[in-house]
């Protein structure tokens, strides 16, 4: 919800440098849907789901680890162009996606001893 | 002496106080049929059980059995009230169908056994799963009804003995937020208030809490002040029109799954009118202004429009809590079992912090529970934490503990595994052995079917310990016959801290045993050991055990070390922390601004309120470094499942005053099985003509996971929400352990969703559609008459008890000083 917020809001300030971004955004459903897909119990109960959710969460965390970056980046070239409002947002979302990343470490660190020793 | 029928009277007669005065006494008592109170052989000092009020009784015995019981006249908490469910629970300890001798699984049916055999294959399967798995293959799950005694040395068998972090309960279900909330605003759990802060306040704040039906006598001492000169204002959030709501001197009704955005907007307006005290915030908070940049984008407007409660009815209700001298705030599972759970309930937390009322007279906080000892699992850390409210994450603490248990270590790489974690693990098989102890999951957790199918699978090993064969009873492997209140010894600490005493009255049924005794026979069973060899429990009885535990509390805020059986045979319970320097207890937490905080001493160093992360310790170092409280904002997000067009109702769940938890008691006691006999559904009268639907009538409510069949209340409730209580399972159904034809159990239709922070599994919002199934043709629906499911149409018959249910009611004279 926070990413597809993201997107809305720069959604505008992309057009000034011809990046054409969908303000409406669906969520991203490959990730979502491979998360849910995992701890779902139609696959079955065996191990493989498992090692499926920590596959995803490593993923999800590599994967907002990068957004990080690429905020800082857009900040840094903002205040470059002395484009503020770009500034401000950049500031403005760049926390949420540092929760994510902390959010699916912490996943990670809570299941990793039980799905990989048991 | 005046005689009161209390099925239809649940409050029993006014005896009105003002604001400062001593809550007058009045003692209650209820004799089986044709005993007199002179025909009694002995009064055996106890406190409730079938909810979290904690109030002292006297259970009566005459020739070995239990006859009735009285509430004590001189006891803190209710000066000698009782609720109903006290008055005729106790009746089931004689039920016909208790347990009496161990069960065990041949050839897939449960046959009886000797304890010897039932014990030699607990003990043995956890045996060979640790030397083929290790700890992580054992998992318990246990109550918030045994006593303290029992939890402490569950804690200390599983956690420092076995070393799993599986150990959780049904409080998860109960209190989790409760104590969630508490550790991110006070860095530690601990109930700040009393309940003596209702003789004081001037305004009491009722969030999501039905208090007039979980804590039945606690809305006398209510109704009491009302009652009585220079009455507080009651603000109530709730979107049913609960007896709470009906007294209210603003009722708020927000759309399901919207707490946060609620409480925003109340502390939109707190601020915006400077209804805040700067000097507290300055000298004992962290954190205000977060909450000031937070909470501005939820003008009552904005609030008013994701909760759909008029934007002046919000700015009424701020301005009540507002100009409050005197704010007693309660919380409860309106805001627990909802979506972001624990964001909300902080938000209570903050309300109070930015006022600057805490830890005076009347100026409280009550996060409340709903079992009759959820405190003490949070205490002894049968719910997951650790002992003492010791700090999973703070090595120090735990190698404290480890110093205490004369262990080596205590695993603690991970965070404790919460209940519905601990159903993942089983359904993935990790977890291959659970022991469910005094609980009923196969009623009481969401989406049931998922849930049976769990805990039938042939590879899991169920243990279930209980009094009656419940629905989870009947998918054991083993199921040990347990004694009950009445029937064993221990002590109970209620939502406020109180510490009571319940002792054993009457012997138990045929082999059935005390709780406390099946677990230290585990432990011996399977060889625990402390680090130099010796019996890692080391005691073999209650009083045993509750001195373990006076150390093991010592020095931590939760502090026993002051308190004996004895003294706790003194007539009334006593507050805890009970030290040599407060040897009467401790009325109130956090008087001046001091907390439990300090980053060395604190419980926990606080989550991320929307993804539940945790602080790292240096985090929360920098964040607060001299142990202030702390106020945490937090945005409102939407529910996860929102009504649509297929599913357009949001369904929660909830209890009724009459029934607790999964019936197991209370629908073995005739007066309150009478009161409210079967599920039923409520719909506002708007929703109901819509349908073409009407009291009485038949209708099935669906979800993606489920549906239950239900008679209708047409009711109080606001519109575009259905009401299901979730006390009825199976057990006295044909089918036993599951839905036959049709549903009946609340929980087919909960989804699996939980907060992130309290891990509190999530009751309170679902999307759900409704059909006619048959007209009701004059038949009412079963829903009370006299609680929050009173008719809003029809004229359905009234809730009675009749000549059974009738109850002695003494008023004393005097001001009810404690005798």
């Amino acid at each position: 919800m926070w990413s597809q917020d993201h997107v809305r809001r720069l959604a505008p300030v992309g057009q000034r440098y011809g990046v054409d971004l969908d303000p409406e955004p669906a969520g991203d459903p490959t990730l979502l849907e491979r998360v849910r897909d995992g701890v779902s119990d139609h696959l079955g109960r065996r191990s493989a789901p498992a090692l499926d959710l920590l596959r995803d969460l490593r993923s999800i965390y590599v994967h907002a680890s990068g957004v990080s970056v690429d905020w800082e980046l857009v900040a840094q070239a903002a205040q470059g162009v002395k484009d503020h409002e770009l500034l401000q947002l950049a500031q403005s979302c760049h926390p949420d996606t540092l929760r994510q990343a902390r959010w699916a470490n912490s996943m990670l660190k809570e299941h990793a001893t039980q799905l990989l020793v048991s | 002496m005046s005689t009161v029928d209390r099925i239809a009277e649940p409050w029993g007669t006014r005896t009105p106080y003002g604001p400062g005065e001593a809550w007058p006494v009045r003692v209650d008592t209820h004799l089986a049929d044709g005993i007199t109170v002179d025909e009694v052989d002995r009064w055996v000092p106890s406190a409730t059980l079938l909810h979290s009020n904690g109030d002292a009784m006297d259970i009566a015995v005459k020739d070995g059995r239990i006859v009735g019981v009285r509430g004590t006249a001189t006891d803190r908490v209710n000066h000698g009230r009782l609720g109903p469910k006290d008055l005729f629970g106790w009746q089931a300890n004689h039920s016909p169908d208790r347990l009496t001798r161990p069960l065990i699984r041949r050839d897939g049916q449960l046959v009886e056994t000797d304890w010897d055999t039932a014990m030699d294959a607990v003990a043995g399967r956890a045996r060979a799963l640790l030397d083929e798995q290790g700890p992580s293959a054992i998992g318990f799950y246990t109550s918030g009804q045994l006593f303290l005694e029992e939890y402490y040395t569950l804690a200390l068998i599983a956690h420092g003995g076995i070393g799993t972090n599986h150990v959780d309960g049904n409080t998860r279900l109960c209190t989790a937020t409760a104590a969630a909330a508490l550790k991110e605003s006070f860095g530690c759990d601990g109930q700040p208030g009393s309940y003596t802060d209702v003789d004081h306040a001037d305004v009491i704040a009722l969030f999501g809490h039905n208090m007039a039906e979980t804590q039945s006598v606690l809305w006398t001492r209510v109704l009491d002040r009302l009652a009585g000169p220079d009455p507080p204002q009651v603000v109530c959030v709730d979107p049913r029109l609960t007896p709470v709501a009906r007294a209210a001197t603003v009722h708020l009704a927000p759309r399901p799954g919207t707490n946060v955005a609620l409480m925003n907007g109340l502390l939109h307006e707190l601020i915006a009118h400077d209804w805040v005290d700067r000097e507290y915030l300055d000298a004992h908070v962290v954190g205000f202004e977060e909450l000031r940049t937070r909470v501005a984008d939820y003008p009552p407007e904005e609030a008013g429009r994701i909760c759909d409660v008029p934007a002046d009815r919000i700015r009424e209700a701020a301005r009540v809590i507002g100009e409050a001298e005197r704010l007693l705030s309660t919380v409860l599972q309106g805001f627990y079992q909802s979506h972001q759970a624990t964001a909300a309930a902080v938000q209570v937390n903050n309300v109070h912090l930015v006022r600057g009322m805490l830890g005076k007279p009347g100026c409280g906080i009550l996060q409340m529970n709903g079992q009759p000892t959820a405190e003490n699992t949070r205490e002894c850390g049968a719910d997951g934490d650790l002992a003492g409210f010791r700090n999973w994450s703070n090595d120090a603490q735990v190698a404290d503990l480890a110093r205490i248990w004369n262990v080596e270590q205590i695993p603690h790489y991970s965070p404790p595994t919460h209940a519905m974690q601990m159903m993942r693990y089983a359904e993935d098989g990790s977890i291959r052995m659970l022991w469910v102890s005094a609980t009923n999951p196969a009623v009481s957790l969401p989406e049931l079917g998922r849930i049976r199918s769990i805990l039938a699978q042939e590879r899991l090993f169920l243990v279930v310990q209980d009094i009656f064969l419940t629905e989870t009873a009947q998918l054991a492997d083993v199921v040990l016959p347990a004694a009950t209140w009445g029937e064993k010894t221990g002590t109970m600490t209620n939502v406020n801290r109180t510490v009571h005493l319940s002792e054993k009255a009457v012997d138990p049924p045929g082999e059935a045993r005390p709780d406390l005794d099946v677990f230290i026979d585990f432990a011996h069973r399977l060889g625990l050991q402390d680090k130099d060899g010796q019996p890692l429990v080391t005691w073999s009885d209650a009083e045993g055990a509750f001195e373990g535990w006076k150390e093991c509390s010592r020095g931590r805020p939760c502090d026993y070390s002051g308190l004996t059986y004895d003294e706790l045979r003194g007539g009334t319970g006593l507050q805890w922390p009970v030290t040599d320097e407060h040897p009467e207890g401790t009325e109130r937490l956090y008087v001046d601004g001091h907390f439990s905080s300090d980053p060395e001493y604190c419980e926990s160093y606080g989550r991320d309120l929307v993804t539940g992360a945790p602080l790292e310790p240096t985090e929360y170092k920098a964040l607060n470094p001299d142990g202030k409280a702390i106020i945490k904002a937090a945005a409102y997000v939407r529910p996860h499942e929102v009504p649509s067009v297929e599913f357009p109702f949001s369904l929660i769940t909830g209890r009724t005053l009459y029934q607790f938890h999964t019936r197991t008691k209370t629908g073995r006691a005739p007066e309150l099985q009478a009161a409210a006999p079967d599920v039923w559904v409520e719909m506002s009268a708007a929703d109901a003509e819509v349908l073409g639907a009407g009291e009485g009538d038949l209708l099935q409510v669906s979800t993606p996971r489920g549906s239950v069949q239900a008679r209708l209340r047409v009711s109080g409730i606001r519109d575009g929400v259905l009401f299901l209580p979730f006390h009825y399972g199976y057990w006295d159904t044909p089918d036993g352990d599951r839905p036959g034809s049709a549903g009946r159990a609340a929980n087919e239709l909960t989804l699996t969703d939980w907060d992130p922070v309290s891990k509190q599994p999530i009751f309170k919002t679902a999307a759900a559609a409704v059909r006619v199934i048959a007209a009701g043709e004059g038949q009412a629906s079963p829903a009370p008459t006299t609680t929050g499911s009173a008719p809003a149409a029809g004229s359905p018959p009234p809730t009675r008890g009749g000549r059974t249910a009738l109850c002695d009611e003494q008023v004393l004279e005097g001001t009810g000083e404690l005798r």
